[in-house]
């Protein structure tokens, strides 16, 4: 989600060149796109959940010389509350990312028929 | 550090955990945000309607390639303004492609020996405009050697094409009215008009047939697209004498003329000259020539008046959007 978007012009270059090749690239990186929202989302939501137990000790660990205070314990929980939202959205771009590559799909079906036209262009071109 | 440690600072780690992650996030909706409203605005700002018009290869696809090719998947899935323009731009260049033409019953030729160059049909064919003549040795032997030193369908795609506008120009057909009728239906106008003989036009249907198959991948023989090549080539040779001739030593000429319903555009398209759509002005006409000059990488607008003499000649180059003028 913080590398650049695939353009449609680079779907293009890659059908003209060969359509097979293409779609593997295509599978390849909505992959990798895919395993990084759910990484960073899996991490933001551990860390939330890290700070959610770090709550419990002052609870679990009575006998502890510095209590946490209330204003503490509600930034903490704020902040918990903030990991773990953002992680969750990030599992719902995750979805998108997937919406994303059955498009990029359908447009390698389309380019594919117009294929003729790319590479007479290009020649002509070059 | 013991856990007492941990705890008093537990509220100021969680703190800025929690404003990084917010401001990321921010920041992240934000760029996305901003990219694709750019994305938007340059699509928006591309004059989509002269280019699916055009019947120029270069300009159909710089618009498909360059202008609309810019967006991302994303803003593709997300916009149903994109979407909609390039299913427009795709429909534009399939029609650009055409369909296989069905191949004629009367044109059923035994299919030529692999490496051979069949000789031209005899009899019917000799008092034809275009019946091969000594020239066409040269030519064929030109052709197989292109055809066979890079893809077939790309010199008959492209001589498909050629032929084609030759056609409809002779015809003087609009862009919408050639779009309309197949190729068929151009040659049986064309007989119908006395501008092509009907033994011709069969041949040229059997040509336009064997162009369609290799542009949409089907396997050809050599020989017969090198014939293909060969018929409509010197087809497009003979239909492009009857137009007015353009130079293309030196610089590109796209010259505007008058037309008896308007102004026209006519365009270098190998070496014949090819008439574009016609344009109620003249400075629409020249506006419009100057555009397919610019998209088809620089050359000269020679821009004529009523009583056929030269008005004026810009050059435009592919780089400079301001063209310089040369009054004569």
């Amino acid at each position: 989600m913080f590398r650049s978007q695939v353009t449609i012009a680079v779907i293009m270059r890659l059908v003209a060149a060969d359509p097979a090749a293409a779609a593997a690239h295509l599978t390849k990186v909505y992959e990798w796109k895919y395993s990084e929202a759910i990484t960073v989302a899996k991490a933001l939501a551990g860390t939330g959940g890290a700070l959610i137990l770090a709550l419990l000790v002052p609870a679990l660990a009575p006998d502890t010389t510095a209590p946490l205070s209330v204003a503490g314990a509600i930034v903490v929980f704020a902040s918990a509350a903030v990991a773990i939202g953002v992680g969750s959205l990030l599992f719902v771009w995750a979805r998108r990312i997937h919406l994303e590559f059955l498009a990029a799909e359908t447009l390698v079906g389309q380019i594919v028929e117009i294929r003729p036209f790319l590479k007479l262009y290009e020649s002509t071109r070059s | 550090m013991n856990g007492s440690v941990i705890l008093q600072d537990l509220p100021w780690i969680a703190g800025i955990i929690g404003v990084t992650v917010l401001v990321s996030l921010a920041v992240v909706l934000v760029l996305r945000h901003r990219s694709l409203r750019e994305e938007r605005d340059n699509l928006r700002k591309a004059d989509t309607e002269a280019a699916l018009e055009s019947a120029d290869l270069q300009t159909l696809g710089f618009h498909l390639v360059e202008r609309l090719g810019s967006a991302s998947v994303r803003n593709y899935r997300a916009d149903d303004e994109v979407r909609d323009d390039f299913d427009r731009a795709f429909g534009a260049v399939r029609s650009y492609l055409a369909e296989p033409e069905p191949e004629p019953e009367s044109a059923a030729a035994p299919a030529p020996e692999l490496g051979a160059i069949p000789a031209p049909n005899g009899g019917e064919e000799q008092a034809s405009r275009t019946t091969p003549s000594p020239n066409d040795e040269a030519l064929a032997s030109h052709s197989l050697e292109v055809t066979q030193a890079e893809d077939n369908w790309t010199a008959l795609a492209q001589a498909r094409r050629d032929f084609e506008l030759a056609l409809a120009a002779s015809l003087d057909l609009s862009i919408d009215d050639r779009r309309r009728a197949s190729t068929s239906r151009l040659l049986a106008m064309a007989i119908d008009r006395g501008v092509l003989s009907k033994s011709l036009a069969n041949r040229l249907q059997r040509s336009v047939s064997v162009a369609s198959k290799a542009i949409h991948g089907e396997p050809v023989h050599a020989a017969e697209a090198s014939e293909s090549l060969v018929s409509l080539r010197a087809a497009i040779e003979e239909l492009g004498a009857s137009l007015s001739p353009v130079e293309t030593k030196g610089r590109r000429k796209f010259e505007v003329v008058p037309a008896s319903d308007g102004w026209k555009v006519i365009a270098p398209i190998g070496s014949a000259g090819i008439r574009l759509r016609s344009y109620p002005t003249q400075t629409e006409a020249a506006s419009r020539a100057r555009e397919f000059a610019y998209k088809s990488g620089g050359g000269e607008v020679v821009i004529h008046g009523r009583d056929g003499r030269i008005r004026n000649v810009d050059t435009v180059a592919s780089s400079d959007p301001f063209p310089s003028r040369k009054e004569k």
